[in-house]
């Protein structure tokens, strides 16, 4: 049914995101015929688990490679965003926050569209996601039984066709200012710097594409200023984006090996000084013992 | 004959009201140097080990849940390390240190009162040094020897020092006579509860006594890595848990045990993140994990709320589970492969695929999967914490930290999942050793437990009253994820096996 996968991580990840997805679609299910808040969580904990699996997997896989920084926080985001949908009553705030939540998981789990069966995988597994917050809020509203299911699948697609439309809506103004970009500047008497073209090698092959056809297609009429100024910032966006992720790591490592080296001092100091205060100890006894020796 | 008859008769009465000397003897008859690598020593320290469990009904719901556990991990252990040991160091002196080692651990959690305890955990702690400095004394291994004095200096000392304190404001004739719930030291002074607590804290390798445990952990033969991360460490979280019932500076307690335990939780998370050995890997995330098991025994200080006690007792048993097997699995990969590093491995699954399913059952329960008891553990915690979002922004701020904490173990255990299952890695040219693979089944009986386990609760109802509902709620899933889980195992096992008859 799905894409063939190239590696045996990728099978298992398939495979665990298929079982989670079902696994929150029945826990869902289950919740709303029951009317049971626990399962109702657990639902919702599958589905913290089903988002961060997703996000693990396009970022080892390299197909959402950008957002591997956000795995971590993937899971509070989700925690403290779902504790709050899932308040009793309904306000401007659920609203809020259920549109947010919607266009967070269609950030989260992309859905590839090489195929048919893809899109429908990619597409089942933000409808379960959707679904198991929706039916967390129906059932804090008090609505069980067949009206919960209603209510729940309609809240559900919204908030699928949110999730699907919503990081579209904001690839597309990019994509036309690039296009525009292309079709009016004469690249080839920019200067880009050739730090600038050797990064674009270590670009994700999409990005490379794009900001190749800018380079390559472009005529000798040179636009003004601002729109230099314009291309520039765009391409300065690019880069900084691809290697923000890089440089968060290399951070992040820096940190852990100073911590190491600390705690390897500190572990010195602390053996040494336990040491000294041992042998301190003793011959503080030993002097004790003598002096007690003589004077009796 | 009647005398004889007799005879047997009192020594029968003796050895029920004196069970854990018939364990001893057991054990001890099983590690007889003739019949240890026999059929009959094995089942004479099985049977040792599983007669522990005659001892659960009068235990506190921690020590039976850790009893329970700890015999499941101690039967695996003792019929995993003659192969080990035969396979490592040629001979089987391995296993009467491991076998003395997980009983005193266990005796620890079923004493009554405070001197057993304390003389147990006494012995645990000798036996532990050891065999963390097992390397030194066969092959004068001097990072062995190091990483000992290291745990001597920062878990050994600072906890007999705690426990001594206790001992001396509880009395030496209450120690002896009364039983451990029973006596009530006065630990209201914050010097003495800071003491204890830093005490405690370096058993349980959290801030800022952590640095032994990585040390320790990596260097230790692996079936001793299994049982100072499964159960070792637990003693001073159980520690913890015992001076919790006596008075106390709950003021003090609570602080030190949220802030080191929130330090920890992520500091490990981020230190097992970027090892590259996969037993150094294991030894930070066990700090991680039992800081976040520190943070709910903390919140049951400052809320009284039992549920608290019941997610930490899970959480516990869950890592004690997955932690035990995946260090038997890194002594697996490391007789296999001759290999630690994890950019250098890789092709197990190819060559020992039921080993990889094992694993990955083990990654899973990390993980939080139903219906694995990592899938019980992580939900409890979650709901022990969300009861109280609305009453502190302290609880948002500890579910922040613990799914933080869960995410970092969700990186981490994928990255030890590579070991087994990326595909460009290949094997050495030197070629594997395969008499690893007979080690295979200990590890797999451990990680099915850790699925049964979660039934095996429900069913003998070892829980409070509020947790049987859940678990009653919860059963239907859990079936449903129990037979879709199998299914998911076999499927995964055939593509395993598909890929080491290619090979």
């Amino acid at each position: 049914m799905f894409k063939k996968p190239s590696s045996l991580l990728e099978i298992i990840s398939h495979h665990t995101q298929l079982y989670l997805v079902s696994m929150s679609l029945i826990t869902s299910f289950s919740a709303i015929i029951s009317s049971s808040h626990i399962l109702s969580e657990v639902a919702l904990k599958l589905m913290l688990m089903l988002i961060t699996v997703v996000a693990l997997r396009n970022a080892l896989l390299g197909v959402n490679h950008w957002r591997y920084l956000l795995i971590i926080l993937t899971m509070p985001l989700f925690t403290i965003f779902s504790h709050y949908v899932v308040s009793p009553g309904i306000g401007t705030t659920d609203v809020v926050t259920l549109i947010i939540m919607s266009t967070l998981l269609g950030l989260y789990l992309p859905i590839e569209k090489q195929s048919t069966s893809t899109l429908l995988y990619g597409t089942l597994t933000q409808f379960s996601a959707c679904f198991t917050i929706s039916s967390a809020k129906t059932l804090a509203l008090e609505l069980k039984g067949a009206y919960g299911i209603i209510l729940s699948i309609i809240i559900s697609l919204m908030m699928l066709v949110i999730g699907l439309t919503t990081p579209n809506v904001l690839e597309k103004p990019l994509k036309n200012v690039l296009i525009l970009l292309e079709s009016s500047i004469p690249i080839n008497k920019l200067s880009v710097p050739r730090s600038h073209l050797l990064k674009l090698d270590r670009l994700s092959d999409s990005k490379r594409s794009l900001a190749l056809r800018i380079l390559t297609r472009t005529t000798n009429k040179l636009a003004t200023q601002p729109v230099i100024a314009t291309y520039r910032a765009c391409l300065w966006i690019i880069f900084k984006s691809a290697y923000l992720e890089e440089n968060i790591i290399r951070v992040v490592m820096k940190v852990s090996r100073a911590m190491e080296i600390a705690e390897r001092r500190v572990e010195i100091s602390l053996t040494y000084s336990l040491l000294l205060i041992g042998l301190l100890t003793t011959l503080a006894l030993i002097v004790y013992a003598i002096l007690t020796a003589i004077t009796r | 004959m009647l005398s004889g008859f007799k005879d047997l008769l009192w020594l029968a009465s003796v050895l029920k009201d004196n069970l854990l000397l018939l364990v001893f003897l057991l054990v001890v008859l099983g590690n007889v140097p003739a019949i240890r690598g026999r059929s009959l020593g094995y089942l004479l320290r099985v049977c040792g080990f599983m007669l522990l469990l005659a001892l659960l009904k009068n235990l506190n719901i921690f020590s039976a849940m850790l009893l329970s556990s700890g015999v499941i991990i101690s039967v695996s252990l003792t019929l995993y390390t003659p192969r080990y040991s035969r396979i490592k160091y040629s001979n089987l002196s391995l296993v009467p240190l491991v076998d003395f080692f997980a009983l005193s651990i266990l005796a620890v959690f079923i004493s009554s009162r405070l001197i057993e305890m304390i003389t147990f955990w006494l012995v645990a702690e000798l036996l532990g040094f050891f065999l963390i400095a097992y390397d030194y004394l066969v092959s004068a291994e001097r990072t062995a020897l190091l990483a000992a004095v290291k745990y001597l200096l920062f878990s050994m000392i600072p906890t007999d020092v705690a426990l001594f304190i206790i001992l001396a404001l509880t009395g030496f004739n209450e120690a002896i006579h009364l039983p451990l719930s029973e006596i009530r030291p006065d630990l209201t002074s914050p010097i003495i509860t800071l003491m204890l607590l830093l005490g405690f804290f370096s058993k349980a390798a959290v801030f800022p006594l952590h640095f032994w445990l990585p040390d320790a952990h990596s260097i230790a033969p692996s079936p001793a890595s299994a049982l100072l991360s499964g159960l070792m460490v637990k003693m001073g979280l159980y520690a913890i848990y015992v001076i919790e019932s006596y008075p106390l500076d709950t003021f003090i307690a609570s602080i030190m045990m949220l802030f080191s335990g929130c330090l920890t939780a992520i500091y490990g998370g981020l230190q097992a993140i970027i090892q590259q050995d996969i037993k150094r890997l294991l030894a930070y995330s066990t700090t991680s994990h039992t800081a976040a098991i520190m943070i709910l025994l903390s919140l049951y200080i400052i809320s009284g709320d039992v549920l608290f006690i019941d997610a930490a007792v899970l959480y516990a048993v869950t890592h004690a589970f997955f932690k035990s097997a995946l260090f038997m699995d890194s002594g697996f990969i490391e007789i296999l492969t001759r290999e630690r590093d994890i950019r250098r491995l890789g092709y197990v699954s190819r060559v020992a695929a039921t080993e990889s399913l094992a694993v990955m059952i083990s990654v899973l329960s990390m993980l939080g999967m139903p219906p694995t008891i990592g899938f019980l553990a992580k939900v409890i915690t979650f709901m022990s914490i969300s009861n109280y979002l609305r009453h502190s922004w302290l609880y948002v701020l500890l579910l922040l930290i613990i799914s933080i904490e869960i995410s970092l173990s969700i990186v981490y255990s994928v990255r030890y999942l590579r070991t087994h299952v990326e595909n460009t890695a290949r094997p050495p040219q030197e070629g594997l050793d395969l008499r690893a693979l007979r080690m295979t089944p200990c590890i797999t009986m451990l990680s099915a437990t850790s699925v049964g386990f979660t039934f095996i609760i429900g069913i003998f109802n070892q829980v409070t009253p509020y947790k049987s509902e859940i678990f009653l709620e919860l059963s239907p899933v859990l079936v449903t994820a129990l037979l879709a889980f199998a299914f998911l195992s076999l499927y995964i096992h055939e593509i395993f096996k598909k890929g080491s008859e290619g090979q």
